[in-house]
């Protein structure tokens, strides 16, 4: 028994996410140590703010990688449910209602998604390349290819504060990642998205009904890219049709950066939420080291092949462990 | 036979196989002369396949000496061998459906015209004349692979074989997918080969076509060779004999205890390919056998009654009360349970933890999973099933084959059931888990389930069963009480001798 709490430690100290967490120290030191304004109050508002909405997708969209699946049409997705809500907005319907409407938006969209994936038993990243392209198209038809500004409309989700401190933006993106946890470690749901990941076949014998559970997966990534589109409605305060795109490969970045396998059956949702404020610091970094902020996105493609490194060397010292 | 039929095409000297330490195969001793059929003969898993994988050149003997014409080779790949003039046709077809026959023949070294394409109409001669040299009428070198039959597209294997100047041709069940009819052109396409010098090692299930055809047997077992008979010395009678002769030690003595009261009825299964109308009756309490050779159908007639696999026809009773199920999930509703013979491709995850796989099926009850609970019943079966596993959480990929077994079992038997379908449980597991095993599928006849054993190894099958139903090319062949047969009989009936 001595060894197996030994392992414990050590399993903690050797994980991705703890791994990430002292990446996320170093850089911030660092980064402090040269612009002092780095640690300070407004400048991790503004890192927590810029991560919420790419969180919520990626915590999403670690249930469907897990399964192994993805979803790339999340970004566009976001775009065509923000111009409905903005455009709702501005012809004065009731904010609640709006958001309501804009979730179920992309729970449809995302059941969708599920449906032809299962259906033409096809790879869903094929799918969901084809769907994207079907959300942009909507979301330009709908707003005529014209920004929807808001004008202060709707922004108590992005500027409300409990007891004048706490954003509600981030209990928002706690929230969201503390149920997706809960679903991951605690819900029959959450053991379907490990089965079926790891072995379909075997998962469809011991009982599981894999064709509704994958889509069920989509569906609950589709609550989460919902909320998101909700809350960067209400920060950005305007939409247009290519508003969130991109925000797709960031979310699944995040969640390769974060330790979860791209062949599906490992990985969680802790990794991911880590992924998601390094990316989110890193680019507010970059601002403020003066670098020129054309290396931004190599420096996204290096951190993600460098969290890729450290997935294979953990796996090969389990390996060797063995 | 030509006049030099002494001269040696192949000399396998004492060759040994081990892996990890556990000897496959032993001391082998054969030789193949020019125009001789050499059959490889034994049950499923004797070392058949190990010995023409090592002939082959895919596995490398791990002692011995292999001979190919005289001369003794190190560190061939199968390239080299197969350049050597050294052809395997396995039984699962090796060719590109969307290519002729001719481009199939000529696959890997086309021949070129002067402008560097292929040159089509040359090579579609050549296989023409290939054909025609061994009476194959019936297929042209312009054909299209998808046109022909199996039987046809087994041939053109051996042409391709010949094409590349096969001298010794090794054929690995090369009728077990054909009727009697294409059986027979094939069988004399095989003498005609043998009247070509050609040395032909041949395995087959079927006893009558290996006196039909074979002039040699190497009779093999448990990765020992029994004996080499000439033809001419022997009957079939004494080659299944050879087959099977073993102590009686590799016997498990099971327990017999009171056969229940409650009747399974498995009314005519039929999926008019693999499974051809099996009805059949077994006892609670009862431990039903199912033997044959692979491909008998009785994985598929298992898979069928779990809901596993389509069938035409077929209904599942428990007394009166209908339990067909139509899924897998319906089946666990109904408490039927399968293991199936695919460990790792359909029974575990391999990359989660022992405690998941123990616990997948059950907790499919409740959306909200009680962890606390979730341990204590994973480490409850961790003790009762002795896995021996570092704690819960280990991946089950790092347990052995005997204890990755058990999980499956305690993961079948954490919610009561009524029918338990076990497809062959003790493959690649070692004797001690082996035993273990055979308590726990005991431990539920005795609690007056239904338990149906599909098995391939005899003596376990004999020692286990109550009764056994003997399958052949899909049919239900006969039921009979494992007290009041041998495995001489018992492999009769499978092979429909």
């Amino acid at each position: 028994m001595k060894k197996s709490s030994k392992s414990g430690v050590l399993k903690i100290i050797t994980s991705q996410p703890f791994i990430l967490f002292l990446l996320i120290i170093i850089v911030a030191v660092v980064t402090n140590s040269i612009n002092s304004k780095f640690l300070t109050w407004v400048t991790i508002n503004s890192i927590l703010g810029q991560a919420a909405g790419l969180g919520l997708v990626s915590a999403g969209a670690t249930i469907l990688v897990i399964s192994g699946h993805f979803d790339i049409s999340t970004g566009r997705m976001v775009g065509l449910a923000m111009c409905a809500m903005a455009i709702m907005l501005n012809n004065g319907m009731n904010p609640v209602m709006v958001s309501v409407i804009g979730v179920l938006i992309c729970v449809i969209c995302s059941i969708m998604n599920g449906i032809f994936t299962v259906a033409f038993k096809a790879p869903s990243f094929v799918v969901t390349l084809a769907t994207q392209n079907i959300f942009y198209s909507i979301a330009l038809l709908l707003t005529n290819g014209y920004m929807q500004t808001l004008y202060g409309n709707y922004r108590s989700i992005a500027s409300h504060k409990f007891f004048g401190i706490i954003p509600l933006l981030y209990i928002i993106l706690l929230v969201g990642f503390a149920i997706t946890y809960y679903i991951l470690k605690h819900t029959r749901t959450g053991r379907q998205v490990y089965a079926i990941g790891t072995n379909e076949r075997a998962a469809y014998i011991s009982g599981l009904n894999v064709k509704w559970n994958k889509i069920k997966f989509f569906a609950i990534s589709g609550v989460l890219v919902g909320i998101a589109s909700m809350v960067m409605l209400s920060r950005i305060s305007a939409a247009q049709a290519t508003t969130g795109y991109g925000m797709e490969t960031e979310a699944i970045g995040a969640v390769v950066i974060g330790g979860s396998s791209i062949n599906g059956g490992k990985g969680g949702v802790v990794g991911t939420f880590v992924g998601v404020i390094l990316l989110s610091m890193i680019s507010t970094a970059i601002n403020m080291l003066h670098i020129n902020a054309f290396y931004e996105y190599m420096i996204y493609g290096i951190i993600i092949i460098m969290a890729l490194a450290i997935t294979a060397i953990r796996n090969y010292s389990v390996e060797k462990a063995n | 036979m030509s006049g030099d039929s002494m001269e040696k095409l192949l000399e396998i000297e004492n060759v040994t196989k081990s892996y990890a330490g556990v000897q496959v195969l032993k001391n082998v001793n054969i030789t193949l002369s020019m125009g001789e059929v050499l059959c490889f003969v034994g049950e499923n898993g004797a070392g058949k396949s190990t010995l023409i994988k090592i002939i082959a050149g895919d596995i490398q003997a791990s002692g011995g000496v292999v001979r190919y014409f005289g001369k003794e080779y190190e560190n061939t790949s199968p390239k080299q061998i197969i350049d050597m003039g050294v052809s395997t046709i396995y039984q699962d077809i090796d060719l590109v459906d969307n290519l002729t026959v001719s481009d199939n023949v000529f696959l890997g070294c086309e021949m070129r015209n002067k402008a560097g394409f292929i040159n089509t109409k040359e090579q579609e001669k050549k296989t023409d004349s290939l054909i025609e040299k061994l009476h194959l009428n019936e297929i042209k070198g312009s054909d299209m692979l998808t046109e022909l039959s199996t039987a046809q597209k087994q041939c053109v294997q051996i042409v391709k074989a010949l094409h590349n100047n096969a001298k010794i041709l090794i054929l690995d069940e090369p009728t077990a997918s054909l009727g009697d009819k294409e059986k027979k052109s094939l069988l004399a396409l095989v003498k005609e080969l043998t009247s070509q010098g050609i040395g032909i090692i041949y395995i087959s299930h079927f006893i009558d076509e290996l006196f039909e055809i074979g002039d040699t047997f190497l009779i093999l077992k448990d990765g020992e060779q029994v004996t080499v008979r000439r033809k001419e010395d022997t009957t079939p009678d004494q080659i299944i004999h050879d087959m099977i002769g073993r102590d009686a030690s590799n016997f498990y003595k099971r327990e017999y205890f009171e056969i229940g009261k409650r009747v399974l009825k498995i009314e005519h299964y039929d999926n008019r390919k693999t499974v051809q109308d099996v009805t059949l009756e077994i006892k609670s309490g009862e431990v039903f056998g199912l033997g044959g050779l692979i491909g008998a159908g009785r994985t598929e007639l298992a898979r069928m009654i779990y809901g596993l696999d389509k069938k035409k026809k077929g209904h599942l009773y428990i007394d009166a009360k209908e339990i067909t199920p139509k899924a897998p999930k319906d089946a666990l509703n109904k408490g039927i349970f399968m293991i199936s013979e695919d460990r790792k491709g359909e029974g575990l995850l391999m990359a989660r933890s022992v405690k998941e796989n123990i616990m997948i099926t059950h907790n499919e009850k409740h959306e909200i999973i009680n962890l606390k609970k979730e341990k204590e019943i994973t480490d409850k079966n961790i003790s009762a099933y002795r896995v021996k596993t570092v704690d819960r959480d280990t991946l089950i990929s790092n347990l052995s084959g005997g204890n990755q077994q058990k999980t499956i079992i305690a993961r079948c038997t954490i919610d009561d059931g009524e029918v338990y379908i076990f497809d062959e449980p003790t493959k690649g597991v070692d004797i001690g888990a082996k035993e273990e095993i055979y308590e726990h599928i005991l431990n539920l006849a005795k609690k007056d389930k239904f338990v149906i054993l599909i098995s391939s190894d005899m003596p376990e099958l004999l020692s286990m069963s109550d009764r056994i139903g003997v399958m052949c090319s899909g049919k239900l062949v006969e039921v009979v009480n494992s007290q009041e047969t041998s495995e001489d009989k018992l492999m009769k009936k499978y092979l429909g001798y």
